[in-house]
């Protein structure tokens, strides 16, 4: 049925159906776009002389220190370089957690695995991924290695702290040895704040290595100690090693323990000393050692209350003897009445 | 008179920017290295740099076709100063049917340094070797001024 020949209500409702079905479709279609380009990827364009290859290669830095390590081991995935200078890596198979990744190219004529360090043809950057990351990359005046991010932040950080670190090169390059140290001192001063202040634990890694830290750990040792108190539960292997350069802390726990420990050997030691006065004989004890036997039994009666002449007959001794015994018990005693003695203690 | 005044100033200007036009030399030296598998312990190639050196350029580039290098820069103080590796994923030997040509395992590093107002003293630059077969090219330039 031809749609003129419709009454004019079914015409409109199939004028509104169709343009549903187009409304839809479309939404349809902006929906699809929009879930495309949230994919996780790395892209973007790239401008270069004709002495490069067409084509870029991503590979996984294990360890800081395979930076500047070149090896088709590490090489992960090529991406062509089309016509309009587009290129882009599809990053779902990457770890869920940051990792570090550099991105080269090779000279045509070249091997694929090459690496230049330094020089206007520097070939390589690094960058900061995982496995949701989505990234755009942007190259400027034909230089492969100055690059600019488009929104990822983490990638912004790395990229401010290659700039410093060129920045620390070409200072090298042309200024005297006294104010390059200088230069170098404050520029790295600047990397170990980025390092301080950064919320992402490897950018923050990452800022710290290239401000040779290696050489700055026995005259910061606190910074660094800090720092890994900071990101006490990272466990990369970029920590790791990371964590292993750097002294360890006497921690709090440590303290405790030995204030305890110290606390404990002096209740301890308390304790021996108290045992062992305990075990010395008491003065008034010695003293009565120091009496004879005969002067003991005195002393004995001497204690009950007796005269000297109830001690004399209880003793059957005479009276002068027991006054002589009474006289050398006084002494012994340090004593210098009959009522000390009765109050003497044994 | 005018012109006695013009002349002995351009004299004096003569004087002056002479010793800075001439008094500065520049020299290279270039090394070829080639390394094999036979090859086990670390090489050290020693640049002497003099007190008057105001630049040392170094270009450093090597091509590995069998095990790993690693190439460290130290200058006199035993600061290291730069260092790349590249690895081949060839261990032990070449295979029998390998072509050179198709340089399919040939790995390339190279490094480029400028010094200004480097060090007097022995620069270093050491050669790893793990089982290698490989060539480096050392090119350093020295400029001193007099």
């Amino acid at each position: 049925m031809k749609l003129a020949n419709l009454p004019f209500n079914d015409r409109y409702v199939n004028l509104l159906a169709t343009f549903t079905l187009i409304l839809l479709f479309n939404s349809n279609s902006l929906f699809s776009q929009n879930f495309s380009n949230n994919e996780p990827k790395i892209e973007g364009h790239i401008v270069l002389d004709s002495i490069w290859k067409p084509k870029l290669y991503l590979s996984h830095i294990s360890d800081f220190s395979k930076m500047y390590t070149m090896s088709r081991s590490m090489i992960i995935a090529e991406s062509e370089v089309d016509s309009s200078g587009y290129f882009k890596f599809n990053i779902d198979y990457l770890p869920k957690n940051d990792n570090l990744y550099r991105l080269h190219i090779s000279k045509k004529g070249a091997s694929d695995a090459s690496i230049i360090i330094g020089g206007k043809e520097e070939n390589h950057f690094f960058i900061v991924a995982n496995k949701a990351s989505k990234i755009e990359i942007f190259n400027n005046n034909k230089t492969f290695s100055d690059v600019t991010f488009k929104s990822d932040v983490k990638n912004k950080i790395i990229d401010k702290v290659d700039d410093i670190v060129k920045l620390i090169d070409s200072t090298n390059y042309s200024a005297t040895r006294v104010k390059s140290e200088f230069v170098t001192n404050a520029f790295n001063e600047q990397l170990r704040k980025i390092a301080d202040t950064c919320s992402y634990p490897l950018v923050s890694l990452y800022a710290l290595q290239k401000s040779k830290y290696e050489v700055d750990i026995d005259n910061n040792t606190d910074y660094y100690q800090n720092f890994i108190e900071k990101w006490k539960n990272e466990d990369s292997e970029y920590f790791k090693t990371f964590k292993s350069k750097v002294p360890k802390r006497k921690n709090a726990f440590d303290s405790r323990i030995l204030i305890a420990l110290s606390i404990l050997l002096s209740f301890g030691l308390g304790f021996f000393i108290n045992g062992k006065i305990r075990k010395r004989p008491h003065k008034q004890t010695l003293a009565l050692k120091a009496l004879s036997v005969q002067e003991r039994k005195i002393y004995a009666l001497l204690k009950a209350g007796k005269s000297n002449k109830e001690i004399s007959d209880d003793m059957n001794i005479g009276i002068s003897t027991v006054k002589s015994h009474v006289s050398s018990i006084y002494q012994k005693l340090n004593v210098k009445s009959r009522k000390e003695i009765i109050n003497f203690k044994d | 008179m005018k012109h006695l005044f013009s002349i002995s100033i351009f004299l004096i200007a003569l004087c002056i920017s002479h010793p800075t036009i001439a008094q500065s030399s520049t020299f290279d030296l270039k090394r070829s290295i080639n390394l094999t598998s036979n090859d086990k312990d670390d090489q050290s190639i020693i640049l002497n740099v003099i007190e008057k050196t105001s630049s040392l350029g170094l270009d450093i580039n090597c091509k590995v076709l069998l095990g790993s290098l690693k190439i460290e820069i130290y200058n006199p103080k035993g600061e290291k100063q730069g260092e790349f590796a590249v690895e081949s994923q060839l261990k032990e030997k070449l295979p029998l049917n390998y072509d050179e040509s198709q340089n399919r395992e040939l790995v390339e590093g190279k490094i480029e340094k400028i010094i200004s107002d480097p060090i007097a003293g022995k620069w270093i630059i050491k050669l790893i070797p793990t089982k290698t077969y490989a060539s480096i090219k050392i090119n350093s330039r020295f400029i001193t001024h007099n």
